[in-house]
């Protein structure tokens, strides 16, 4: 009995030290990160214990250095990442409704001509969107950031399928209770599909909030509308690069994100989950 | 209040495929029409129909006198109750009582007191601030029915609202549903594949199959004079007999004989004089399980052309008891007092009640009388 016990807890402990020390290697970044933001200046790459006095001035000088408008940065991310990921939600919304419940010709092809296009890198719509929107005038815009990645096939066919498990007579009845289409689609479909919505948002916010290729692209170097990850990347000039600076501006370009997912958790793990188990 | 009329109404899905073809229905205001059949005879496509959920291919739908073909469903001030209750998940009871009357833009006074109305007649005061998940199947119904009844509407549509209730609460819901109807006397239009329903419950029963209507007719009409031998099948429980028969003329009589050797059955010619044109052809012969009979059983001396058949199986059910019989070429099921016990194997005499019978033919299978 008292040897099955202590097998167990021998058996948990390993387990147990294996997952620390996953979890370690998964937060050294971030931990470096951390501890690279603290240093003094010139000793990012050196494993020494050099801190700044007081121990958060980098963070300060981030947010105050005039060279460096980094609350401009962060409030551009902030704009496209939140924008972009609110009308990729929506128009993600009304796509898997119309593609989940609405009658039309050659829907199924249509859909499933959308879902190729998820097996072609992103990479390869990069020249003729770059193409499109000079010729729109929309470089240094937050449009010609946002409105190329709004067609979010991935976030449509999510939403196309959890809208699909939700039954035809929940629409019939409110037809019949007097609702319009646009009162069926804002009183009963989108607030019993939000979960996935919330995923939705979620993964392009961060899709957003990172993009780092098209943001450069799109935006020449003076413009006044450089987000986060472009603006984190001039902190490296051609000379020599500013790793403490750097690391501390990086730690608070995680912070949306972190603040989001810790919001949404709940949705979002469901929204995931979704349909997988019978409720 | 309103009556509902369907004139060659037909829906036509693409491939040809026919969800009701050539209804002509009539429900007057203030009735109960029952629409009955079994699964893919078209029933629900009716009522969808006239609810405005499906567009007609053809024909001319009237709600209360005004043509509504090309109305959607939510001008039309009807209400539904569907089978699975399609109650809104999201939604407390009193928001999914008040959803239609708040997109009709009602005052908020007038919201809550109908709701409360509707809250009080069918019991669910205490379950207003419930989420429908937390509700069982029988308290979900009537919050279906409560929704419908709110809204005050000219017609009342049911699709099969107690198929998903256990068999018990059914009948009580039944009964229910047929109060509600009596005390608010609205049109209703209600739609189920349970005969039983249909009976109990219809003012007018429609049976249907394959898209067309077979009969229109009152409840006992429809079970004591069947129009076809579909109808005859379908409504009565356990269901008639059929037998198929060739028929002879002998002077006064007519003989009706089991097809091989099996037994022959002669009748008076003066009271069956309309089946002479079938002289010498098939019929088919029905007869309701009670109105088969045993000698024994029903004390019947000195009968004459019995018909003998073995006991295959019983199914005694306390107050009657079905006993399924074999001829030498057809099955039969008698229906008998539950005191009246057989074994396997017995051999009982049995007779027709011969007042009683029903025939169609075997072609069109039309009644013939």
């Amino acid at each position: 009995m008292s040897i099955e016990i202590l097998k167990r807890k021998l058996r948990n402990s390993l387990v147990f030290t294996a997952l620390l020390i996953g979890a370690f290697f998964m937060l050294f970044p971030f931990l470096w990160m951390l501890f690279v933001a603290l240093k003094k200046s010139g000793h990012g790459f050196l494993l020494d214990f050099e801190f700044v006095k007081p121990i958060y001035a980098n963070f300060l000088e981030v947010w105050k250095n005039s060279s460096f408008p980094f609350s401009k940065f962060f409030l551009n991310s902030l704009i496209v990442a939140g924008g972009g990921a609110f009308l990729t939600a929506l128009f993600c919304s009304m796509g898997g409704y119309v593609f989940a419940k609405k009658k039309f010709w050659l829907k199924n092809i249509i859909f499933w001509l959308m879902l190729a296009t998820l097996m072609i890198p992103g990479m390869m719509y990069m020249v003729p969107q770059f193409a499109i929107v000079t010729q729109l005038g929309w470089i240094n815009t937050y449009k010609g950031m946002i409105i190329p990645h709004v067609a979010n096939v991935f976030g449509l066919f999510l939403l196309r399928q959890h809208m699909e498990t939700i039954p035809d007579a929940l629409l019939d009845s409110a037809k019949i209770d007097g609702a319009s289409e646009w009162q069926i689609f804002k009183t009963i479909i989108i607030p019993l599909s939000m979960p996935v919505i919330t995923t939705v948002f979620l993964l392009s916010f961060l899709f957003q909030w990172t993009n780092f290729l098209w943001q450069l692209v799109v935006n020449t170097p003076d413009s006044t509308k450089l987000t986060l990850p472009v603006g984190l990347a001039l902190f490296r000039g051609q000379y020599s690069t500013e790793w403490t600076k750097l690391m501390s501006a990086s730690a608070f370009s995680i912070i949306p994100i972190a603040v989001l997912f810790l919001i949404a958790q709940k949705f979002f793990i469901e929204g995931l989950t979704a349909g997988a188990v019978k409720e | 209040m309103a009556e509902v009329a369907l004139k060659n109404v037909s829906k036509i899905y693409p491939g040809n495929v026919i969800g009701c073809k050539d209804i002509n229905l009539e429900i007057k205001d203030k009735e109960f029409c029952v629409l009955v059949g079994p699964s893919g005879c078209g029933k629900s496509t009716t009522l969808r129909v006239i609810a405005g959920l499906e567009e007609i291919t053809s024909g001319e739908l009237r709600i209360g006198g005004e043509v509504v073909n090309d109305i959607p469903a939510k001008d039309r001030d009807i209400a539904m109750v569907f089978q699975n209750y399609a109650l809104y998940p999201h939604m407390k009871v009193k928001e999914n009582l008040a959803f239609g009357l708040k997109l009709r833009k009602y005052p908020k006074e007038e919201i809550e007191k109908r709701v409360k109305e509707a809250a009080r007649i069918l019991e669910i005061e205490h379950l207003l601030d419930r989420r429908p998940k937390a509700l069982s199947g029988g308290q979900r119904q009537r919050v279906a029915l409560g929704r419908a009844i709110v809204r005050k509407p000219k017609v009342f549509l049911f699709d099969e609202p107690l198929s998903n209730l256990d068999a018990k609460l059914r009948v009580q819901m039944r009964l229910e549903i047929k109060k509600l109807h009596a005390k608010l006397q609205i049109t209703s239009i209600y739609v189920t594949h349970d005969q039983v329903e249909a009976m109990t419950m219809g003012d007018k029963i429609v049976v249907m199959k394959d898209g067309f209507i077979q009969q229109i007719d009152d409840p006992i009409k429809i079970y004591e004079r069947p129009l076809t031998k579909f109808v005859a099948g379908f409504i009565g429980s356990p269901p008639m007999n059929f037998i198929e028969v060739n028929v002879e003329e002998k002077d006064a009589s007519i003989i009706l004989k089991e097809k091989g050797q099996g037994f022959i059955l002669p009748l008076e010619r003066a009271a069956f004089s309309f089946l002479s044109e079938y002289s010498r052809k098939k019929i088919i012969l029905g007869v309701r399980p009670e109105d088969v009979k045993d000698t024994i059983f029903a004390n019947i001396k000195d009968a004459k052309n019995t018909i003998s058949a073995t006991v295959e199986a019983e199914e005694p059910m306390g107050s009657e008891n079905y006993i399924h019989l074999k001829t030498k070429f057809h099955s039969i099921t008698m229906k008998t007092a539950g005191t009246n016990r057989v074994k396997m194997g017995d051999k009982l005499n049995l007779v027709f009640d011969l007042t009683r019978l029903h025939f169609f033919d075997p072609q069109t299978e039309k009644r013939i009388e």
